[in-house]
């Protein structure tokens, strides 16, 4: 049978597309897509703006669908609730799914996100095996991580050191 | 049958994404195969049809096609390399270390066009002489007590983490990484769920358990690398420009003054060999001197009255060093 040169060359621009898209993790978002939060946590604001409150959280490998860019935010839906969340914290849905592993039912990591199909828990985990002179500085890292400072605390840092 | 026509759809998919891949003279056969799988995931949307080939792969160019999980794990054994070196003792938590975090955190959370990490950034004070601050991928910042003491005010110190913020955000670090590395992580494509799935079969279990082995030497050069160039090598005078210019930008947006990064930085001896700032980046007289040039262009959003304000809490935390 002859190949059909004209469907071939449809399906090479198609994968090229779709190359690109696996390549591409800051791509645009385009206004009705759906995008994954690809970062441990993050905030749905009420205004495109870093401080401003927060009206949901989100967990890592939560899906939002775009409503509009307004660069670096976007505006978006999640279960209903609409927001701004940062773009470094999102990433489109195929990406995603190429970078994860997309059909993942009766996952028991707990995040998600973690679970890239390069460097993960799974790796460090490894690797400290490997190198157990490093485990007194994996101690003190998940000290540092533990430490967190609260939306109120930085407000009221801002408050006494004149910057409203 | 329909499952029949739907896996022969993603035959051919898989055979012209070799002929892609061919045409582009990306690798050799074995990875051909691998990228076929994954273009088919691509295209279909669906893991099952990457199973075919049985090696998950996935296409990492550069830095820039990681995650923000992958970073942070990077970052991880970078900070937990810094960690365990005799000259960098963590301080233990008082009044000072909470100090820096808090002015740290109010660049890092209050602007807009900080890059946000897996985790967030986390700032940590090391007791040591040496004149020294650095950022791990992912957001760990460190400052030496030595570094600190050069600080007059609140607004020098903010410069100084937002210079580390600026590494992060514009992902210097994992610059320093070949990018070869990630390449290879990405073509063995280790998958946790897969993992879960091979648990009870031994034959699959040994290939999951070789591939993380393979997979762990990646990471662990990585991670060599990375911390070569923060604590040795230097990121070089580009990055360390692109930093101090982003800097000011940051601490503006952020309320601090755009000025007093340049005033830290013409404080600074010019001393080589010490270790630190002085060795791993360019003279603090030309870092000021360049920085002169950029900070007309940087509205300032504070008064001076706020920075003595500012000024007074930081002489108060920094007596911890006297």
């Amino acid at each position: 049978m002859k190949p059909k040169w004209s469907t071939l060359v449809a399906l090479c621009a198609l994968l090229g597309v779709a190359g690109a898209l696996a390549q591409t993790p800051t791509t645009t978002l385009a206004p009705g897509s759906q995008a994954r939060v690809t970062v441990s946590s993050a905030v749905l604001r009420s205004q495109p703006r870093s401080l401003s409150p927060s009206v949901k959280q989100l967990a890592g490998g939560d899906t939002v669908e775009i409503i509009e860019a307004q660069s670096p935010w976007y505006r978006a839906r999640a279960q209903g609730t609409e927001g701004y969340v940062h773009g470094s914290a999102l990433l489109d849905t195929k990406s995603y799914s190429v970078a994860v592993g997309s059909g993942a039912t009766g996952v028991t990591y707990a995040e998600r996100t973690a679970a890239a199909r390069g460097f993960n828990p799974k790796v460090e985990e490894q690797h400290r095996k490997d190198e157990p002179n490093l485990d007194a500085g994996y101690v003190r890292v998940d000290q540092i991580e533990a430490k967190s400072t609260t939306l109120d605390a930085i407000l009221s840092f801002r408050k006494q050191g004149g910057q409203n | 049958m329909k499952p029949r026509i739907l896996l022969l759809g993603v035959g051919s998919i898989a055979a012209v994404a070799l002929v892609v891949a061919g045409c582009g003279g990306n690798g050799g056969g074995g990875n051909l195969l691998k990228g076929a799988g994954d273009l088919a995931t691509a295209v279909t949307g669906d893991e099952r049809y990457s199973e075919i080939g049985e090696q998950l792969a996935r296409t990492i160019t550069d830095y820039n096609d990681l995650l923000p999980s992958e970073e942070h794990y990077i970052g991880r054994a970078v900070a937990a390399q810094v960690l365990v070196e005799p000259r960098y003792p963590m301080r233990a938590n008082d009044a000072l270390s909470d100090y820096v975090s808090l002015v740290g955190q109010n660049v890092a959370q209050s602007v807009d066009f900080v890059r946000q990490t897996y985790k967030g950034y986390r700032f940590t004070v090391l007791d040591s002489d040496e004149l020294n601050a650095f950022a791990t991928p992912g957001g760990f910042v460190f400052i030496t007590t030595g570094l600190l003491k050069q600080t007059q005010n609140e607004d020098e110190l903010a410069g100084i983490l937002a210079h580390e913020i600026a590494h992060v955000t514009l992902k210097h670090g994992l610059a320093a990484v070949n990018q070869s590395n990630f390449v290879q992580a990405g073509q063995l494509g280790l998958n946790l769920y897969k993992d879960e799935k091979f648990k009870d079969d031994p034959k699959k279990r040994a290939q999951f358990e070789e591939k993380l082995g393979e997979i762990s030497k990646v990471f662990g050069k990585s991670c060599d690398e990375v911390a070569f160039t923060l604590l040795s090598g230097g990121y070089g005078a580009d990055k360390e420009r692109a930093a101090d210019e982003l800097a000011i930008r940051l601490v503006a947006a952020a309320g601090y003054s755009p000025t007093a990064l340049s005033a830290v930085l013409d404080r600074l001896p010019e001393q080589k060999g010490a270790g630190g700032w002085l060795d791993t980046h360019p003279s603090g007289h030309a870092r000021a001197a360049d920085l002169h040039g950029l900070e007309g262009g940087v509205a300032a959003a504070t008064s001076a009255a706020a920075i003595e304000q500012r000024k007074q809490r930081h002489a108060n935390a920094l007596k911890a060093l006297q």
